[in-house]
């Protein structure tokens, strides 16, 4: 039997801008993007206490706490942090994954009785991070990640919670199924229409109706109503150099102003294309497929995508496939997020072009990428990108300290 | 916080372990002591890399970078709300390099 740990920081962003600053110390507070129009990334627990949530915009955030505080979010804080933690982590065992900028799973079945046993390892580990980071961490333990992580959020913030295998069913028994992480929304709706409404009742309804409405996840969704995961921890997976569990790299940003003409989209594209691209290419990847995503004025959140014809990372072919996207879609209204993302990654092929003229833009690209590497991006950039200074959004969730998903 | 982005003078100790501690900077004419680092961090800027400091001297919060390369040091930003958050309030950090 296996003993899983999940630690998760509690309020990450909003407790790290707290711990910096005083004046924010037992103030419902929220951290945003830089642009003043962006969404709330993190609230405080004081901040929650008023309603406000995650992906709010600011205007309700405050229509629910007047007294709120915006903080914009310093991402070189919150990635300096994930990174040291991860050292942390590794001073309790050799099998880390971490799976966000805010949570790590720790695989401490050989190393817990060097550390007095699963709570007491996850006691320490909480007076550690709080120790060197002045931040609180919820700790969940369990026989798999899914009770780990059931474990963490049932007792969040600042909690230590040890769920055994034998405990799982009585604890499932009532509990509704998107509760459990890997249930969303929508499947939850699915299931209450077969009138499961518990994992209780997910666990013994039959195999084979599962399987008629879910397909092959079918078996999974039963399983996760007993409390059986048999995911294994992708320990060693951020360090590899290929794709690895990479399955996309993408960039969105919130723009300054609602934008209905593509001309003028087509600027913010390119910059997201090129932040894609050289992301991609820092790691030695392609992809085969570009998404665009696109958030109305109202909210309504669509993406589109196209397959290409061959693998790239090259910046103007996700661009011009991105803008391909947009010039055949119909705006119903302003938009006020983009988002440029690809998908279906592979390994860069690195044989020579029989004909010169892609060795010329490839190496024109890796020029690029050296001096933005050496001088900060954007150094050395596409004229069409100059102009209005691109703000430096807030750091995705999905960031890890090393792999592809460490980029900003 | 307000951007400030100026360079400054610094006593600071580096300790065991390469830990750096300002204790305290000359801005504006004024000698101003550090009571109390709030949070360290680093920031890569390309290929360096930069040794940032949230520092309290009891009423002001400072923001100050380290370029160990440069052997220099800058205050890149400074909020006075310290003490006080009778109004509801933003904070932008400085970018300032």
């Amino acid at each position: 039997m296996k003993t899983i740990l999940l630690a998760d920081m509690d309020a990450f962003f909003a407790s790290v801008e707290q711990r910096c600053n005083p004046a924010l110390r037992g103030k419902p507070i929220c951290v945003t993007g830089p642009a003043h129009r962006s969404v709330i990334t993190t609230a405080s627990y004081e901040a929650r206490r008023f309603g406000v949530k995650t992906g709010m915009s600011i205007r309700e955030a405050k229509a629910l706490c007047p007294q709120l505080i915006l903080v914009t979010g310093d991402n070189d804080k919150y990635t300096h942090i994930c990174t040291a933690l991860k050292e942390v982590y590794l001073s309790f065992t050799p099998v880390v994954e971490v799976y966000s900028i805010d949570e790590a799973f720790l695989d401490i079945t050989g190393s817990s009785h060097l550390f007095g046993g699963p709570i007491e390892t996850g006691r320490r580990l909480k007076a550690e991070i709080r120790r060197r980071f002045g931040i609180s961490a919820t700790i969940g333990i369990g026989p798999n990640r899914l009770l780990a992580k059931l474990a963490s959020d049932i007792s969040k913030p600042d909690g230590l919670r040890l769920i055994e295998a034998s405990e799982a069913g009585p604890l499932l028994k009532d509990l509704p199924p998107e509760k459990l992480w890997g249930i969303g929304a929508k499947t939850a709706e699915k299931l209450k229409r077969l009138g499961i409404r518990t994992c209780g009742e997910l666990a013994s309804a039959p195999a084979g109706l599962l399987r008629s409405c879910f397909g092959v996840m079918g078996e999974r969704l039963r399983a996760l109503g007993m409390g059986v995961d048999s995911t294994p921890l992708h320990a060693d997976q951020e360090d590899e150099g290929g794709p690895g569990g990479t399955k996309s790299i993408g960039h969105s940003t919130t723009l300054p102003h609602d934008l209905f003409r593509r001309s003028e989209m087509a600027r913010w594209l390119l910059r997201l294309s090129e932040k894609v691209g050289s992301r991609a290419r820092r790691h030695g990847l392609t992809g085969r497929t570009v998404t665009l995503i696109m958030r109305y004025r109202s909210f309504e959140t669509f993406e589109r995508r196209r397959g290409l014809g061959a693998a790239t990372n090259d910046t103007h072919t996700i661009f011009r496939t991105a803008m391909d996207i947009l010039s055949s879609t119909r705006l119903k209204e302003p938009v006020r997020l983009l988002g440029v993302t690809l998908c279906g990654i592979e390994q860069a092929d690195t044989q020579l072009a029989l004909f010169g003229g892609e060795d010329r833009r490839a190496g024109l690209l890796r020029v690029m990428d050296m001096l933005n590497m050496k001088y900060g991006p954007s150094t050395l950039t596409w004229a069409a990108c100059k102009g209005e200074s691109p703000h430096r959004g807030i750091i995705s969730p999905a960031w890890r300290p090393s792999g592809a998903h460490r980029s900003l | 916080m307000t951007t400030v982005d100026e360079p400054v003078t610094v006593v600071a100790s580096f300790g065991g372990g390469g830990r750096i501690s300002p204790l305290k900077f000359r801005w504006s004419g004024r000698v101003i002591p550090v009571r109390e680092v709030t949070y360290r961090w680093t920031r890569h800027v390309g290929g360096r890399r930069l040794y940032c400091f949230s520092i309290s001297d009891g009423t002001t919060l400072y923001s100050l970078s380290f370029d160990p390369e440069g052997l220099s040091w800058r205050l890149q930003a400074v909020d006075t709300g310290l003490h006080e958050s009778a109004t509801p309030r933003t904070y932008t950090h400085a970018s300032g390099r």
